[in-house]
Protein backbone atom coordinates (compact mmCIF):
# COMPACT_ATOMS: atom_id res chain seq x y z
CA UNK A 1 0.00 0.00 0.00
CA UNK A 2 1.45 3.37 -0.92
CA UNK A 3 0.33 6.92 -0.43
CA UNK A 4 -0.58 7.10 -4.14
CA UNK A 5 -2.91 4.16 -4.29
CA UNK A 6 -6.03 6.28 -4.11
CA UNK A 7 -9.39 5.82 -5.74
CA UNK A 8 -10.09 8.25 -8.59
CA UNK A 9 -11.86 11.50 -7.84
CA UNK A 10 -15.56 11.92 -8.53
CA UNK A 11 -17.87 14.82 -8.99
CA UNK A 12 -20.90 15.49 -6.88
CA UNK A 13 -23.93 14.31 -8.76
CA UNK A 14 -26.27 17.03 -9.96
CA UNK A 15 -29.07 16.14 -7.59
CA UNK A 16 -26.88 16.22 -4.52
CA UNK A 17 -25.18 19.38 -5.68
CA UNK A 18 -28.54 21.11 -6.09
CA UNK A 19 -29.72 19.95 -2.68
CA UNK A 20 -26.56 21.08 -0.96
CA UNK A 21 -26.65 24.44 -2.67
CA UNK A 22 -30.29 24.90 -1.68
CA UNK A 23 -29.32 24.25 1.93
CA UNK A 24 -26.60 26.85 1.66
CA UNK A 25 -28.96 29.37 0.15
CA UNK A 26 -31.46 28.74 2.92
CA UNK A 27 -28.84 29.06 5.63
CA UNK A 28 -27.32 32.24 4.29
CA UNK A 29 -30.71 33.83 3.77
CA UNK A 30 -31.78 32.95 7.30
CA UNK A 31 -28.68 34.12 9.09
CA UNK A 32 -27.92 37.31 7.22
CA UNK A 33 -28.41 40.02 9.79
CA UNK A 34 -30.47 43.12 9.01
CA UNK A 35 -27.62 45.18 10.45
CA UNK A 36 -25.14 43.82 7.94
CA UNK A 37 -27.39 44.51 5.04
CA UNK A 38 -28.36 47.96 6.28
CA UNK A 39 -24.89 49.41 6.04
CA UNK A 40 -23.41 47.28 3.34
CA UNK A 41 -26.07 47.01 0.76
CA UNK A 42 -27.47 50.17 -0.72
CA UNK A 43 -31.09 50.27 -1.68
CA UNK A 44 -30.39 49.81 -5.34
CA UNK A 45 -28.27 46.79 -4.69
CA UNK A 46 -30.85 45.31 -2.36
CA UNK A 47 -33.07 44.73 -5.33
CA UNK A 48 -30.22 42.89 -6.98
CA UNK A 49 -29.82 40.76 -3.88
CA UNK A 50 -33.43 39.74 -4.13
CA UNK A 51 -32.95 38.78 -7.74
CA UNK A 52 -29.83 36.82 -6.80
CA UNK A 53 -31.86 34.87 -4.29
CA UNK A 54 -34.42 34.09 -6.94
CA UNK A 55 -31.74 33.15 -9.42
CA UNK A 56 -30.22 30.89 -6.84
CA UNK A 57 -32.83 28.29 -7.55
CA UNK A 58 -32.12 28.49 -11.24
CA UNK A 59 -28.42 28.15 -10.64
CA UNK A 60 -29.02 25.18 -8.40
CA UNK A 61 -30.30 23.21 -11.28
CA UNK A 62 -27.99 24.64 -13.88
CA UNK A 63 -24.82 25.08 -11.88
CA UNK A 64 -23.22 22.05 -13.45
CA UNK A 65 -24.27 22.55 -17.02
CA UNK A 66 -22.81 19.99 -19.26
CA UNK A 67 -21.00 18.42 -16.38
CA UNK A 68 -20.38 14.75 -16.14
CA UNK A 69 -22.74 12.46 -14.38
CA UNK A 70 -22.19 11.06 -10.91
CA UNK A 71 -19.96 8.29 -12.04
CA UNK A 72 -17.50 10.38 -13.99
CA UNK A 73 -14.02 10.13 -12.56
CA UNK A 74 -11.43 12.81 -12.31
CA UNK A 75 -7.71 12.35 -12.12
CA UNK A 76 -6.44 12.17 -8.55
CA UNK A 77 -5.35 15.64 -7.54
CA UNK A 78 -2.15 14.47 -6.00
CA UNK A 79 -1.03 12.17 -8.77
CA UNK A 80 2.53 12.49 -9.83
CA UNK A 81 3.38 15.13 -7.31
CA UNK A 82 4.35 13.33 -4.20
CA UNK A 83 7.84 12.59 -5.34
CA UNK A 84 8.70 16.23 -5.23
CA UNK A 85 10.21 16.68 -1.83
CA UNK A 86 11.09 20.28 -2.16
CA UNK A 87 8.19 21.91 -3.84
CA UNK A 88 4.59 21.03 -3.20
CA UNK A 89 2.26 20.64 -6.14
CA UNK A 90 0.40 23.73 -7.12
CA UNK A 91 -3.32 24.15 -7.30
CA UNK A 92 -4.68 25.60 -10.52
CA UNK A 93 -6.08 29.06 -10.06
CA UNK A 94 -9.79 28.52 -10.40
CA UNK A 95 -10.33 32.13 -11.31
CA UNK A 96 -8.20 31.85 -14.38
CA UNK A 97 -10.37 29.11 -15.81
CA UNK A 98 -13.46 31.22 -15.50
CA UNK A 99 -12.48 33.64 -18.19
CA UNK A 100 -11.87 36.53 -15.87
CA UNK A 101 -12.72 39.92 -17.16
CA UNK A 102 -11.40 43.20 -15.88
CA UNK A 103 -11.63 43.17 -12.14
CA UNK A 104 -13.69 45.93 -10.68
CA UNK A 105 -13.31 45.19 -6.99
CA UNK A 106 -10.24 45.09 -4.80
CA UNK A 107 -9.25 41.69 -3.47
CA UNK A 108 -9.84 41.30 0.23
CA UNK A 109 -6.71 41.63 2.32
CA UNK A 110 -5.37 38.86 4.47
CA UNK A 111 -6.78 38.91 7.95
CA UNK A 112 -4.66 38.57 11.02
CA UNK A 113 -5.39 35.50 13.09
CA UNK A 114 -7.52 36.28 16.10
CA UNK A 115 -5.50 36.35 19.26
CA UNK A 116 -8.05 36.77 22.00
CA UNK A 117 -11.18 35.03 23.13
CA UNK A 118 -13.05 38.26 22.57
CA UNK A 119 -12.04 38.08 18.90
CA UNK A 120 -12.74 34.42 18.46
CA UNK A 121 -15.88 33.59 20.41
CA UNK A 122 -18.37 35.84 18.58
CA UNK A 123 -17.73 33.99 15.33
CA UNK A 124 -18.97 30.78 16.91
CA UNK A 125 -21.51 31.96 19.49
CA UNK A 126 -22.54 35.51 18.67
CA UNK A 127 -23.77 37.47 21.63
CA UNK A 128 -22.28 35.10 24.18
CA UNK A 129 -21.28 36.48 27.56
CA UNK A 130 -18.69 35.31 30.04
CA UNK A 131 -20.21 32.97 32.59
CA UNK A 132 -17.17 31.69 34.44
CA UNK A 133 -13.41 31.50 34.25
CA UNK A 134 -10.67 29.26 35.54
CA UNK A 135 -7.02 30.16 35.64
CA UNK A 136 -4.20 27.67 35.74
CA UNK A 137 -0.45 28.01 35.81
CA UNK A 138 -0.03 28.31 32.06
CA UNK A 139 -3.25 29.95 30.95
CA UNK A 140 -6.82 31.01 31.36
CA UNK A 141 -10.05 29.37 30.24
CA UNK A 142 -13.30 31.27 30.03
CA UNK A 143 -16.76 29.81 29.67
CA UNK A 144 -19.08 31.82 27.47
CA UNK A 145 -22.78 31.12 27.28
CA UNK A 146 -25.75 32.41 25.41
CA UNK A 147 -29.10 30.92 26.25
CA UNK A 148 -28.64 27.20 26.33
CA UNK A 149 -25.42 27.17 24.32
CA UNK A 150 -21.85 27.40 25.49
CA UNK A 151 -18.32 27.80 24.23
CA UNK A 152 -15.16 27.37 26.25
CA UNK A 153 -12.23 29.53 25.21
CA UNK A 154 -8.73 28.68 26.36
CA UNK A 155 -6.00 31.24 25.78
CA UNK A 156 -2.90 29.06 26.27
CA UNK A 157 -1.86 29.07 22.63
CA UNK A 158 -2.58 32.75 22.26
CA UNK A 159 -0.60 33.66 25.34
CA UNK A 160 2.20 31.18 24.66
CA UNK A 161 3.09 32.09 21.11
CA UNK A 162 0.44 34.30 19.64
CA UNK A 163 -1.59 31.51 18.09
CA UNK A 164 -5.34 31.33 18.09
CA UNK A 165 -7.06 30.59 21.36
CA UNK A 166 -8.75 27.21 21.54
CA UNK A 167 -12.50 26.94 21.45
CA UNK A 168 -14.37 23.91 22.65
CA UNK A 169 -18.04 23.17 22.78
CA UNK A 170 -20.61 25.19 20.90
CA UNK A 171 -23.06 22.72 22.34
CA UNK A 172 -26.17 22.88 24.46
CA UNK A 173 -25.66 23.27 28.19
CA UNK A 174 -28.13 20.50 28.83
CA UNK A 175 -26.54 17.95 26.52
CA UNK A 176 -26.43 14.61 28.31
CA UNK A 177 -22.92 13.67 29.40
CA UNK A 178 -21.25 11.18 27.12
CA UNK A 179 -17.75 10.29 26.02
CA UNK A 180 -17.57 13.32 23.76
CA UNK A 181 -18.27 15.54 26.76
CA UNK A 182 -14.72 14.79 27.87
CA UNK A 183 -13.02 15.04 24.48
CA UNK A 184 -10.02 17.31 24.60
CA UNK A 185 -7.94 19.54 22.43
CA UNK A 186 -4.24 18.93 21.92
CA UNK A 187 -2.16 21.94 21.07
CA UNK A 188 1.49 22.30 20.32
CA UNK A 189 3.62 25.36 20.70
CA UNK A 190 4.55 26.95 17.41
CA UNK A 191 7.79 28.17 18.86
CA UNK A 192 8.83 25.39 21.21
CA UNK A 193 8.61 21.79 20.06
CA UNK A 194 8.91 20.50 23.58
CA UNK A 195 5.74 22.06 24.90
CA UNK A 196 2.21 20.82 24.38
CA UNK A 197 -1.13 21.47 25.98
CA UNK A 198 -4.16 19.28 26.50
CA UNK A 199 -7.36 20.96 27.54
CA UNK A 200 -10.97 19.94 28.08
CA UNK A 201 -13.83 21.54 29.92
CA UNK A 202 -17.30 22.93 29.86
CA UNK A 203 -20.18 23.93 32.09
CA UNK A 204 -20.60 22.16 35.38
CA UNK A 205 -21.91 18.63 34.98
CA UNK A 206 -24.75 17.90 37.39
CA UNK A 207 -23.85 15.29 39.96
CA UNK A 208 -20.23 14.97 38.86
CA UNK A 209 -17.76 15.28 41.69
CA UNK A 210 -14.45 14.75 39.94
CA UNK A 211 -12.94 14.05 36.54
CA UNK A 212 -9.47 12.69 36.04
CA UNK A 213 -7.44 12.23 32.88
CA UNK A 214 -4.59 9.75 32.79
CA UNK A 215 -2.29 10.23 29.83
CA UNK A 216 0.00 7.70 28.17
CA UNK A 217 3.00 9.32 29.83
CA UNK A 218 1.57 8.20 33.18
CA UNK A 219 0.51 11.62 34.34
CA UNK A 220 -2.95 11.96 35.86
CA UNK A 221 -4.51 15.39 35.72
CA UNK A 222 -7.51 16.17 37.89
CA UNK A 223 -10.01 18.57 36.45
CA UNK A 224 -10.75 21.71 38.42
CA UNK A 225 -14.41 21.54 39.38
CA UNK A 226 -15.80 25.06 39.79
CA UNK A 227 -19.27 26.26 40.63
CA UNK A 228 -20.13 26.95 37.01
CA UNK A 229 -17.49 25.20 34.94
CA UNK A 230 -14.95 22.42 34.97
CA UNK A 231 -11.54 22.46 33.35
CA UNK A 232 -8.74 20.02 32.74
CA UNK A 233 -5.49 21.49 31.47
CA UNK A 234 -2.22 19.62 31.22
CA UNK A 235 0.92 21.18 29.79
CA UNK A 236 3.71 18.61 29.51
CA UNK A 237 7.18 19.86 28.68
CA UNK A 238 8.89 16.52 28.21
CA UNK A 239 8.13 12.89 27.55
CA UNK A 240 6.34 11.06 24.78
CA UNK A 241 3.46 13.50 24.52
CA UNK A 242 5.70 16.24 23.25
CA UNK A 243 8.03 14.02 21.24
CA UNK A 244 7.14 14.64 17.62
CA UNK A 245 8.62 11.31 16.64
CA UNK A 246 6.24 9.38 18.88
CA UNK A 247 2.88 8.37 17.46
CA UNK A 248 0.37 8.09 20.26
CA UNK A 249 -1.41 4.79 20.36
CA UNK A 250 -2.41 4.33 23.99
CA UNK A 251 -5.72 6.00 24.85
CA UNK A 252 -6.26 8.74 27.39
CA UNK A 253 -8.16 7.24 30.28
CA UNK A 254 -10.88 9.37 31.82
CA UNK A 255 -12.59 8.55 35.09
CA UNK A 256 -15.71 10.45 36.08
CA UNK A 257 -16.79 10.12 39.69
CA UNK A 258 -20.28 11.08 40.71
CA UNK A 259 -21.25 12.54 44.06
CA UNK A 260 -22.97 9.30 45.01
CA UNK A 261 -19.80 7.35 44.38
CA UNK A 262 -20.71 5.97 40.99
CA UNK A 263 -17.99 5.95 38.36
CA UNK A 264 -17.81 6.01 34.62
CA UNK A 265 -14.67 5.65 32.58
CA UNK A 266 -13.81 6.38 29.00
CA UNK A 267 -10.83 5.71 26.80
CA UNK A 268 -10.28 8.69 24.55
CA UNK A 269 -8.64 7.83 21.27
CA UNK A 270 -6.00 10.03 19.74
CA UNK A 271 -7.34 11.96 16.81
CA UNK A 272 -10.99 11.26 17.11
CA UNK A 273 -11.24 12.36 20.75
CA UNK A 274 -8.22 14.60 21.05
CA UNK A 275 -9.04 17.21 18.46
CA UNK A 276 -12.24 18.56 19.92
CA UNK A 277 -11.47 22.18 19.19
CA UNK A 278 -13.87 23.84 16.83
CA UNK A 279 -11.82 26.72 15.54
CA UNK A 280 -8.45 25.52 14.35
CA UNK A 281 -6.46 22.53 13.19
CA UNK A 282 -5.05 19.86 15.39
CA UNK B 1 -25.53 34.30 -14.59
CA UNK B 2 -25.57 35.57 -11.03
CA UNK B 3 -25.27 39.30 -10.95
CA UNK B 4 -24.79 41.75 -8.14
CA UNK B 5 -24.70 45.43 -8.82
CA UNK B 6 -24.42 44.65 -12.52
CA UNK B 7 -21.39 42.41 -12.02
CA UNK B 8 -21.41 38.79 -13.10
CA UNK B 9 -20.39 37.20 -9.84
CA UNK B 10 -19.17 34.01 -11.43
CA UNK B 11 -16.35 36.03 -12.92
CA UNK B 12 -15.22 37.51 -9.65
CA UNK B 13 -11.97 36.37 -8.13
CA UNK B 14 -11.99 34.56 -4.80
CA UNK B 15 -10.80 37.73 -3.12
CA UNK B 16 -13.68 39.67 -4.51
CA UNK B 17 -16.15 36.97 -3.54
CA UNK B 18 -14.71 36.84 -0.05
CA UNK B 19 -15.10 40.57 0.18
CA UNK B 20 -18.78 40.13 -0.59
CA UNK B 21 -18.97 37.17 1.75
CA UNK B 22 -17.68 39.26 4.62
CA UNK B 23 -20.40 41.72 3.87
CA UNK B 24 -23.00 39.03 4.35
CA UNK B 25 -23.63 38.38 0.66
CA UNK B 26 -24.72 34.77 0.62
CA UNK B 27 -24.69 34.38 -3.15
CA UNK B 28 -20.91 34.75 -3.12
CA UNK B 29 -20.74 31.59 -1.02
CA UNK B 30 -22.81 29.87 -3.67
CA UNK B 31 -20.21 30.78 -6.27
CA UNK B 32 -17.42 29.49 -4.07
CA UNK B 33 -19.44 26.31 -3.64
CA UNK B 34 -19.76 25.93 -7.40
CA UNK B 35 -16.04 26.51 -7.74
CA UNK B 36 -14.73 24.24 -5.00
CA UNK B 37 -17.37 21.78 -3.85
CA UNK B 38 -15.89 18.93 -5.87
CA UNK B 39 -12.42 19.57 -4.47
CA UNK B 40 -13.69 19.59 -0.91
CA UNK B 41 -15.90 16.58 -1.59
CA UNK B 42 -12.96 14.51 -2.75
CA UNK B 43 -10.75 15.70 0.08
CA UNK B 44 -13.41 14.72 2.59
CA UNK B 45 -13.75 11.35 0.92
CA UNK B 46 -10.05 10.78 1.31
CA UNK B 47 -10.33 11.57 5.01
CA UNK B 48 -13.42 9.46 5.68
CA UNK B 49 -13.47 6.71 3.03
CA UNK B 50 -17.17 7.32 2.55
CA UNK B 51 -18.77 9.17 -0.33
CA UNK B 52 -21.93 9.74 1.69
CA UNK B 53 -20.02 11.06 4.67
CA UNK B 54 -17.95 13.22 2.35
CA UNK B 55 -21.12 14.72 0.96
CA UNK B 56 -22.39 15.57 4.43
CA UNK B 57 -19.00 16.95 5.31
CA UNK B 58 -18.89 19.12 2.20
CA UNK B 59 -22.21 20.69 3.13
CA UNK B 60 -20.94 21.29 6.63
CA UNK B 61 -17.71 22.84 5.34
CA UNK B 62 -19.55 25.49 3.38
CA UNK B 63 -21.98 26.15 6.21
CA UNK B 64 -19.01 26.58 8.54
CA UNK B 65 -17.42 28.83 5.95
CA UNK B 66 -20.50 31.02 6.10
CA UNK B 67 -20.46 31.12 9.88
CA UNK B 68 -16.76 31.94 9.92
CA UNK B 69 -16.84 34.32 6.99
CA UNK B 70 -15.45 37.23 8.97
CA UNK B 71 -12.25 35.30 9.57
CA UNK B 72 -11.43 34.23 6.04
CA UNK B 73 -7.76 33.97 5.20
CA UNK B 74 -6.92 34.24 1.53
CA UNK B 75 -3.77 32.79 0.09
CA UNK B 76 -2.66 34.35 -3.18
CA UNK B 77 -6.24 35.42 -3.75
CA UNK B 78 -7.55 31.89 -3.31
CA UNK B 79 -10.06 30.84 -0.67
CA UNK B 80 -9.36 27.18 -1.30
CA UNK B 81 -6.72 26.66 1.43
CA UNK B 82 -9.08 28.20 3.95
CA UNK B 83 -11.83 25.84 2.84
CA UNK B 84 -9.45 22.91 3.10
CA UNK B 85 -8.64 23.99 6.63
CA UNK B 86 -12.31 23.96 7.56
CA UNK B 87 -12.69 20.61 5.84
CA UNK B 88 -9.83 19.17 7.86
CA UNK B 89 -11.57 20.11 11.09
CA UNK B 90 -14.99 19.05 9.90
CA UNK B 91 -13.81 15.65 8.73
CA UNK B 92 -12.01 15.11 11.99
CA UNK B 93 -15.23 15.73 13.86
CA UNK B 94 -17.03 13.19 11.72
CA UNK B 95 -14.86 10.41 12.98
CA UNK B 96 -17.58 8.73 14.99
CA UNK B 97 -19.70 8.39 11.91
CA UNK B 98 -16.63 7.42 9.95
CA UNK B 99 -15.74 4.75 12.43
CA UNK B 100 -19.15 3.15 12.09
CA UNK B 101 -18.90 3.42 8.36
CA UNK B 102 -15.44 1.92 8.20
CA UNK B 103 -16.67 -1.00 10.27
CA UNK B 104 -19.49 -1.50 7.80
CA UNK B 105 -17.10 -1.29 4.87
CA UNK B 106 -14.81 -3.79 6.53
CA UNK B 107 -17.72 -6.19 6.87
CA UNK B 108 -18.44 -5.77 3.18
CA UNK B 109 -14.86 -6.57 2.33
CA UNK B 110 -14.71 -9.98 0.78
CA UNK B 111 -18.33 -10.10 -0.23
CA UNK B 112 -18.08 -10.87 -3.92
CA UNK B 113 -21.75 -10.98 -4.96
CA UNK B 114 -22.25 -7.40 -5.95
CA UNK B 115 -25.46 -7.08 -7.94
CA UNK B 116 -24.83 -6.58 -11.64
CA UNK B 117 -27.48 -3.91 -11.87
CA UNK B 118 -25.67 -1.67 -9.42
CA UNK B 119 -22.36 -1.17 -11.17
CA UNK B 120 -22.10 2.45 -10.13
CA UNK B 121 -22.82 1.58 -6.54
CA UNK B 122 -20.27 -1.19 -6.70
CA UNK B 123 -17.68 1.23 -8.04
CA UNK B 124 -18.30 3.57 -5.16
CA UNK B 125 -18.10 0.75 -2.67
CA UNK B 126 -14.88 -0.35 -4.25
CA UNK B 127 -13.53 3.18 -3.88
CA UNK B 128 -14.50 3.12 -0.25
CA UNK B 129 -12.83 -0.20 0.40
CA UNK B 130 -9.65 1.02 -1.22
CA UNK B 131 -9.71 4.26 0.67
CA UNK B 132 -10.45 2.53 3.96
CA UNK B 133 -7.39 0.37 3.38
CA UNK B 134 -5.26 3.43 2.68
CA UNK B 135 -6.52 5.15 5.81
CA UNK B 136 -5.86 2.04 7.87
CA UNK B 137 -2.27 2.11 6.66
CA UNK B 138 -2.02 5.72 7.84
CA UNK B 139 -3.48 5.12 11.26
CA UNK B 140 -0.07 4.86 12.81
CA UNK B 141 0.69 8.44 11.87
CA UNK B 142 -0.09 11.21 14.32
CA UNK B 143 -3.23 12.99 13.27
CA UNK B 144 -1.43 16.23 12.49
CA UNK B 145 0.91 14.38 10.15
CA UNK B 146 -2.08 12.77 8.47
CA UNK B 147 -3.57 16.22 7.98
CA UNK B 148 -0.46 17.46 6.20
CA UNK B 149 -0.11 14.33 4.11
CA UNK B 150 -3.70 14.40 2.97
CA UNK B 151 -3.56 18.07 2.04
CA UNK B 152 -0.23 18.09 0.24
CA UNK B 153 0.05 14.62 -1.26
CA UNK B 154 -3.54 13.61 -1.74
CA UNK B 155 -5.25 16.92 -2.42
CA UNK B 156 -2.37 18.64 -4.14
CA UNK B 157 -1.92 21.73 -2.01
CA UNK B 158 1.43 23.47 -1.97
CA UNK B 159 3.30 23.66 1.30
CA UNK B 160 2.29 27.27 1.62
CA UNK B 161 -1.39 26.48 1.02
CA UNK B 162 -1.29 23.65 3.54
CA UNK B 163 0.28 26.00 6.07
CA UNK B 164 -2.59 28.42 5.60
CA UNK B 165 -5.14 25.62 5.79
CA UNK B 166 -3.76 24.28 9.06
CA UNK B 167 -2.67 27.54 10.58
CA UNK B 168 0.91 26.39 11.02
CA UNK B 169 4.27 27.59 9.69
CA UNK B 170 5.46 26.34 6.29
CA UNK B 171 8.49 24.78 7.93
CA UNK B 172 6.23 22.71 10.12
CA UNK B 173 4.37 21.47 7.06
CA UNK B 174 7.65 20.38 5.53
CA UNK B 175 8.87 18.63 8.64
CA UNK B 176 5.58 16.87 9.28
CA UNK B 177 5.36 15.70 5.69
CA UNK B 178 8.91 14.47 5.70
CA UNK B 179 8.31 12.60 8.92
CA UNK B 180 5.07 11.11 7.64
CA UNK B 181 6.76 9.85 4.49
CA UNK B 182 9.56 8.27 6.45
CA UNK B 183 7.11 6.48 8.65
CA UNK B 184 4.97 5.40 5.74
CA UNK B 185 7.97 4.14 3.87
CA UNK B 186 9.02 2.08 6.85
CA UNK B 187 5.50 0.75 7.30
CA UNK B 188 5.22 -0.19 3.63
CA UNK B 189 8.56 -1.99 3.71
CA UNK B 190 7.49 -3.91 6.77
CA UNK B 191 4.16 -4.82 5.20
CA UNK B 192 5.83 -5.98 2.00
CA UNK B 193 8.23 -8.06 4.05
CA UNK B 194 5.32 -9.78 5.78
CA UNK B 195 3.40 -10.18 2.52
CA UNK B 196 6.38 -11.92 0.99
Amino acid sequence: MTEHNLPPERRLDDQSRARMRAELTEETARSTTPRARSWLVPAAAAAAVASVAALGTVLMTNGDDGGPDRTEELAPAGSGTAGDQTQGPSVPDPGSSKGMTEQTLQAAPLTDPPATCADEVPAYLPGAAEAARTTYDEGLAVLFTKGQSWVLCDDWAASADGGAPTLLGNRATNDPAAEQTYALSQNYSMTNDSVAQFVAGGPTLPGVQSISYTFPDGHTQQAVMGDDMWLMAYVPTSGPLVDLETAQTEPIHVVVTRAGGGRASYDLQWGQDSCAQINHGC
Amino acid sequence: MVTFGGIDMTELSDGELVDELRRGEGSSLGILFDRYADRIYNHCFRRTASWDTAQDATSTVFLEAWRGRERVVLHEDSALPWLYGIATNVCRNLTRKQRRHLAAVARLHGESDTPDHAEAVADRLDDERRMAAVLAAHDALPRRDQDVLSLVVWSGLSYEQAAVALGIPVGTVRSRLSRARRRLSAAVSEQEFHDD
